[in-house]
This record gives C-alpha cells, sequence and structure tokens, in this order.
C-alpha cells in the first residue's frame, strides 16, 4: 500500500545495529505515529483520537458532531472495535466515509493499524478532519499513540467521578476530557469538580468540555472547539 | 517487547542473556505479568535469550505540593498532600518504559 502512495514503509522494523537499552519499549509504534502524522500533513487533514471506557457516548457524540459539522468540514472516520463494525455502520449512516478496525479481541488500537486504515479511508477522497476511536478501555489505549493530533479522553456521568485516580495513565497524555451525558448528573453522584481537579493535577493543560449528546448542551462549544483547532 | 526481536536477531549466538531489567513508570499503562508473558514469548524464540528473566523495576513519580512545597516521590498518583492536606499537587516523572540493562553470562 505503502508503495503505491510513496509514504514509504513504517511497518517494517528499524534497522536495529543500536543496543535496545534505553530505547521506549513502545519506540516502533511512536515511529509509525510520526509517520501517520507526516501523512496526515501530505493529504492537508488533521486528527483526533477519542477514547473511554465502553459506553461513554463516544460513537453518539461522533453522530451529533458530523450532523453539525458536515456542511462545514469534510469529516472521515476510523473505528475501532473488537468484534463487529456497528459503529463505523452508524458513521456510513450518515454519509459518512468510515473506515473500521475490527481488532478481532485486542483492546487497543496501535498506530500501525491506523495507518493501513488511514490508507484505505483517504484512497479516493480527501478530509479536513479524521476521528479516530478507539476501542472502548481505559487502560491499554493510553500508551498507544496514533498519531493524532489531539487525544480526547471521555468520563460519564454513570462512570463514577473517580475515574482519573484510578487510571491516571489515559488521562496524562490527554489534550481534552469530556464528561458526557450531563442529563444524568441530577439522578447520579457524580462530582464534576472532582473529576477536573483530579484529571487538571494529572494533565495540567487538559480542557474540559461537559455535554449531553441527548440534550444537545454543551455541544456548541465542543464543535467551537473542533473548527478552532482544524487548520484553515 | 516484539521490538527486541531485530536486535535479538542480529546478536546470533555470541553471548546468552541472564536477565533484561525494564524500567516502567506508573503513568505507562503497563501490566507486569502481561509484560512478562511477553518476554516469555520472545525469549524462546532465540537460544541466546532461552533462559532468561525479567525483571521489572517500578519508578517514582515526584509529588509536589503548591500549598507547602512539600515534595516526595509516590509510586502512584496521589491527590492531597500527607503534609498539608493541600489538592494543590503536581506530578513529574513516571514516563518511563524502556530496557534498563541487558545482563549477559558466558556460554557454559
Amino acid at each position: 500500500m505503502c508503495e503505491t502512495c510513496g509514504c514509504g514503509e513504517p511497518d517494517k522494523p528499524e534497522p536495529t545495529s543500536q543496543s535496545p537499552i534505553g530505547k521506549d519499549l513502545l519506540s516502533n509504534n511512536d515511529r509509525i505515529a510520526g509517520h501517520n502524522r507526516e501523512h496526515l500533513r501530505r493529504i492537508g487533514a488533521f486528527m483526533v483520537h477519542l477514547t473511554s471506557s465502553p459506553g461513554s457516548g463516544k460513537t453518539t457524540l461522533l453522530e451529533k458532531t458530523v450532523e453539525r459539522l458536515k456542511d462545514k468540514l469534510s469529516i472521515g472516520v476510523i473505528e475501532g472495535d473488537v468484534a463487529t463494525e456497528n459503529d463505523a455502520d452508524r458513521m456510513r449512516a450518515l454519509g459518512v466515509p468510515s473506515q473500521a478496525i475490527v481488532t478481532d479481541g485486542a483492546c487497543h488500537l496501535s498506530a500501525k493499524q491506523v495507518h493501513h486504515a488511514l490508507h484505505h479511508l483517504t484512497e479516493d477522497a480527501k478530509f479536513d478532519l479524521i476521528f479516530v476511536e478507539n476501542v472502548g478501555n481505559l487502560v491499554c489505549p493510553a500508551d498507544f499513540d496514533l498519531g493524532e493530533d489531539y487525544r480526547v479522553v471521555f468520563v460519564s456521568a454513570t462512570e463514577g467521578d473517580d475515574k482519573p485516580e484510578k487510571y491516571p495513565p489515559i488521562f496524562r497524555k490527554a489534550d481534552a476530557l469530556v464528561i458526557s451525558k450531563t442529563d444524568l448528573l441530577p439522578h447520579v453522584d457524580f462530582d464534576v469538580a472532582k473529576v477536573k481537579k483530579h484529571a487538571r493535577a494529572i494533565a495540567p493543560r487538559i480542557r474540559f468540555f461537559e455535554l449531553s449528546s441527548k440534550s444537545g448542551d454543551g455541544l456548541d462549544e465542543w464543535v467551537n472547539w473542533l473548527l478552532s483547532i482544524v487548520p484553515k | 517487547m516484539a521490538n527486541l526481536r531485530p536486535w535479538l536477531d542480529e546478536q546470533g549466538e555470541r553471548f546468552r542473556v541472564a536477565e533484561i531489567v525494564v524500567k516502567c513508570g506508573p503513568f505507562r499503562a503497563v501490566i507486569p505479568d502481561a509484560l512478562s508473558a511477553a518476554w516469555d514469548v520472545v525469549r524462546e524464540e532465540h537460544a541466546m535469550t532461552r533462559d532468561s528473566a525479567i525483571t521489572i523495576n517500578p519508578t517514582a513519580i515526584t509529588v509536589s505540593c503548591a500549598d507547602c512545597g512539600h515534595s516526595f516521590d509516590a509510586r502512584r498518583p496521589v491527590f492531597k498532600c500527607p503534609n498539608c492536606g493541600g489538592e494543590g499537587l503536581s506530578f513529574s516523572g513516571g514516563n518511563e518504559l524502556y530496557i534498563e540493562d541487558i545482563k549477559t553470562k558466558l556460554e557454559e
């Protein structure tokens, strides 16, 4: 695939005469992630990575986001899932080009998988903004750079407000935290201020969005932020 | 651990690996048992590593309290200062995940 587009062959291992001592164990993934960024720059696209535990509302927010942005930006989606293409099909139903990565059991996406998906997705189309939705998991995706420009972590109101304390690595590298399903806040014990305080301690520059895909509250701020980060 | 394969292939039968030492920080999402299992797979592929062990050395993060200036090392993030009870804590370090040492032994 890379032979035809001329972007090189990042899947091949690095030349190795150097000692592995001191080298990050995920350096190969990081190298491919860097290649993905180069590829995105070359095709003029910007990539946002969405990650969270299962059921936090990533796909539903994507649907609402696409509805609001489809006349302003050309959007493509890469959907990671353990066993189905359900989420990719939901995007296709909205007319959004979508490439599924079915991991067959693996609990996270890798830069290599996203590299292949990017090639398939962008073969015949041009995008301003590409979302990559990771497999639902608050642990393993944390360490895998996919080549994204921004990483967004979700915590839904029903999950509990101790997630930043319990799963610090995934928040450490996050650029933004979406607190989702805020329409349910009156019915659950979820301290928004506590989540923000702990997330900010772990990732001092993180920004927050409180929103409900169901009621629409907070969606304007979310889509305006997306519009602001995508290069014109 | 698969990153090591090409380097191990290059070494051939020059020496035997007794132990591989990995440094791992609390901000890396590493499950030590999973890392050990991954090494078990890789080491079986090479004669030079077949009898080797893996040691995972956890590193600390440095926690600093903006309220009282107290600074201390911790194995995982804490959100309340043990000195003053303040919550203005910040963390540094803890992002390590690399091979710290490869201990070798002579052929028997």
